[in-house]
């Protein structure tokens, strides 16, 4: 059994998610929020909801007005660390913490991505079998 | 941008400075949609820049102008 399944809660989607989390702040305080993310081969940047980026003080850096081609926008900002699990040569899981800037949607639709960015920061490899609905993220 | 106002991830005046800069980039646009395709293009504090990656681009604009704000597009390809 590898560390990524199919979603918690969505039977029938075929894509590869992992339980993991978002760490940061807010207020000055230590902030973490639970998330599923979907570990995203078609994603070059990484990028959350706008509802999740509410709990986090995060500083902005950039935006575009298309970075999909329904021609969707996302801004990026900097102070957000995702959290994940990657196995290591063992095959055990081991914390992975990335703090690469990340996307902001400009609404709730979709999922919280985890993309290639952060997968090639940490040096992880990704498996997916969408059939057995079993995969890996592993070093 | 103005949900990012709304949402105070973002100043007025960092929204404005977006605006400025997509302004420029739209302007400039024919100039470099063949030339940079494949590319992410974006401009900060009026100048353009251009690289294989969204983070190569920030990560130049941060290093050169801190604090200022990118407008940035991939030409030619999406990003998610």
């Amino acid at each position: 059994m590898g560390n990524l399944r199919s979603h918690s809660s969505r039977t029938g989607d075929c894509r590869p998610f992992q339980k993991g989390s978002a760490e940061g702040t807010k207020n000055g305080a230590t902030a973490v929020m639970s998330k599923e993310w979907l570990i995203d081969t078609g994603a070059e940047v990484s990028a959350i909801t706008k509802s999740n980026a509410d709990n986090f003080d995060l500083t902005p850096l950039a935006a575009t007005a298309r970075a999909t081609s329904t021609g969707a926008g996302l801004a990026m900002h900097s102070g957000l660390t995702m959290v994940f699990d990657v196995k290591d040569s063992t095959g055990a899981d081991v914390t992975a913490r990335c703090s690469l800037d990340v996307g902001v949607k400009p609404d709730d639709a979709g999922s919280e991505i985890l993309g290639m960015d952060q997968i090639a920061h940490v040096k992880a490899r990704v498996g997916w079998d969408p059939v057995a609905l079993d995969g890996y993220l592993r070093q | 941008m103005d949900r990012e106002v709304d949402g105070q991830r973002m100043t007025p005046a960092q929204r404005d400075d977006l605006l400025t800069q997509k302004a420029l980039f739209e302007d400039q646009y024919p100039n470099f949609q063949d030339s940079l395709r494949g590319k992410v293009v974006g401009f900060a504090q009026g100048r353009r820049y251009a690289g294989n990656t969204v983070h190569e681009v920030l990560d130049t604009v941060k290093r050169e102008h801190p604090g200022s704000m990118l407008y940035f597009e991939p030409i030619g390809f999406d990003i998610i």
